[in-house]
């Protein structure tokens, strides 16, 4: 019945439906819109949002300061881009010029200047058709550390170095917590050999009772977030991983403390991800709204699947024999592929699959005893009682492993 | 990203990402609003996603998305309690499937559409995030652990989800299973 349900499933959800081609004309009319409202003074290589914070010279143990006269201003970077509003906005009273350097790999950063506030850029920004006007606008330099100039955003080289620069905010992991999730963007130019990086994001001053950072990595993906520095999840603060092979600069922001919000704050990180809180509030009015003999089918559900959670935490190496069975055809031995950093594994009938990353499954199972691990469970009726079905991963003694489905009644 | 280049994203994923904000929100109206809006909140991130060969552009705009429904959902909750109204559209209705219902002489074809008609209903009627999770598994073809990085939550959470939705659903087309 599974597999009838499965091809069911399958088949009523075929993506077959296209959106209309005057929708998709409309979208790329205003991406049209959006690239010569920025792209333009680029030759249309880049087009993109932009942002900042208001900071303070801080100079970290591998900073330098470098005398101003080398980079652009962040007026005259401002104007580069025919934004004269946001040129203003760093000749007041709030923005903060820092000129600072940091040197990892092959680049040379510097984080060159700050500011925040609201309208102070003449280039509207908009998410899901919502205007962004408070926001934080960052001036930062890329150089090459050998002194080779960087190449100009008309040559074909240009693309061929990508950087993320990105906020991180003390408590909040930056792989989740980055440029991306605050809606951020950026607009560059090379002067001089100098590639100048006008980033931008939803004003993070909010945030000045605590450490906010603006890091840069040599890798526009995400990737180089997770791997280019360290949370630290006692602490909630964060730092460069110094076994990071690249650039990985990281800048902290002493921002105006008296500028902290702790509700805006708050409320802001709530917007961005619902919390498991405000998810099960979700849950229960959708309860609300479904016909009882729905409702108490669905609590029932919870119900049995806490009743075999609690079940599964009592399962070792030991009694998983004694108290459960193993569904004939389901066990799988798992074979890693050693020249890959991803293992993927299902059970013999396939009905369930998985992977995970090769330094996890190593950590699971280092050592070479016998052991168990719970990949996933299931729960649903059995007369009075409740029927577990549960995945097990499991390492005999001769050293196999495999995946398996085991099932027990509880009562 | 160029314009050109997004020119070829849409063409690529349109009809998964379509389909699926079809689904989720219920409503043609909301479903373009939805999808158009996702294309561009993404514009800048795809570039970056297909400079990079591990990355997935469509698990991006997926979750892209979700994320635009679910605060869309949430101001609509606000907007909802100063002055409560009733704006989508049935479900599986006529006009959802105006497109994609077709009209057929033959029985078969007939009897075929309605079976489609009575899954989607069922799965429309799901909770949202058991929808949420069916149509990324079923419709967009996700594995789990996909599924886990779209929506943030953990692979064990996606599987007890999928679960559910799963028993929801059986008792919900029990007709069709034992056909």
């Amino acid at each position: 019945m599974n597999n009838k349900l499965d091809e069911l499933l399958a088949n009523a959800l075929t993506p077959d439906v296209r959106p209309d081609e005057a929708l998709n004309g409309q979208i790329l009319q205003k991406a049209k819109e959006e690239a010569q409202m920025r792209g333009k003074i680029w030759n249309g290589r880049k087009a993109a949002v932009a942002a900042s914070i208001a900071a303070a010279v801080l100079v970290l143990g591998t900073g330098t300061t470098y005398a101003a006269w080398r980079y652009l201003s962040p007026q005259e970077a401002a104007r580069e881009i025919h934004n004269a509003t946001l040129a203003d906005a760093f000749k007041g009273d709030g923005a903060q010029i820092i000129n600072e350097s940091q040197t990892f790999g092959k680049y040379r950063a510097t984080l060159i200047g700050i500011v925040s506030g609201k309208s102070i850029t003449d280039f509207e920004t908009s998410s899901g058709g919502e205007v962004l006007d408070d926001r934080s606008y960052w001036l930062l330099a890329i150089e090459h550390a050998d002194g080779t100039p960087m190449p100009d955003t008309s040559s074909p080289q240009y693309g061929e170095e990508s950087f993320l620069a990105s906020p991180f905010i003390q408590g909040y992991n930056p792989g989740q917590y980055n440029v991306y999730s605050f809606s951020g963007g950026y607009t560059e130019f090379v002067k001089d050999g100098v590639r100048y990086r006008m980033g931008e994001c939803d004003n993070l001053e909010a945030f000045a009772d605590r450490e906010v950072y603006l890091g840069l990595t040599d890798d526009a993906s995400l990737r180089s977030v997770d791997l280019g520095y360290v949370f630290d999840e006692a602490t909630g603060k964060i730092t460069r991983n110094e076994s990071y092979e690249g650039c990985n600069a990281l800048f902290k922001l002493p921002l105006d403390a008296s500028k902290a919000d702790v509700k805006k704050a708050e409320a802001y990180i709530q917007s961005l991800f619902p919390s498991e809180k405000e998810e099960a509030e979700a849950d229960r009015k959708a309860l609300e709204n479904l016909p009882e003999s729905q409702r108490k089918e669905i609590e029932e559900g919870k119900k049995q699947t806490e009743k075999v959670s609690a079940f599964v935490k009592t399962l070792t190496v030991d009694n998983i024999d004694e108290l459960c069975k193993k569904v004939p055809g389901t066990e799988n031995e798992i074979k890693p592929d050693p020249d890959s950093d991803w293992v993927e594994y299902r059970t013999a009938n396939s009905e369930s699959s998985g992977g995970m990353a090769m330094d996890m499954f190593k950590e699971l199972f280092a050592g070479d005893k016998p052991m168990i691990y719970v990949d996933g469970y299931g729960a649903s009726d059995a007369g009075d009682k409740v029927k577990a079905n549960i995945i097990i991963m499991r390492r005999y003694a001769d050293g196999r492993i495999t995946i398996a489905e085991y099932e027990a009644e509880i009562a | 990203m160029t314009v050109f280049e997004l020119e070829e994203c849409i063409r690529e994923h349109q009809t998964a990402l379509y389909s699926f904000c079809l689904h989720l929100s219920g409503a043609r109206e909301q479903a373009d609003e939805l999808y158009q809006d996702t294309f561009l909140v993404a514009m800048e991130r795809i570039e970056q996603l297909y400079n990079n060969e591990n990355a997935n552009p469509k698990s991006y705009l997926l979750s892209v998305a979700v994320r635009l429904w679910k605060n869309r959902r949430r101001k609509a909750a606000w907007r909802n309690r100063i002055a409560p109204e009733q704006s989508f559209d049935a479900p599986g209705g006529d006009a959802l499937w105006a497109q994609a219902g077709a009209v057929d002489s033959t029985e078969t074809k007939v009897l075929r559409e309605e079976q489609l008609r009575q899954v989607r209903d069922a799965v429309s009627a799901l909770p949202e995030k058991y929808r949420v999770v069916v149509l990324l598994f079923y419709m967009e073809e996700l594995s789990v652990e996909e599924l886990a990085r779209v929506l943030h939550i953990p692979a064990g959470t996606v599987k007890s989800r999928l679960y559910q939705a799963r028993k929801l659903l059986k008792n919900r087309l029990e007709v069709l299973l034992y056909e």
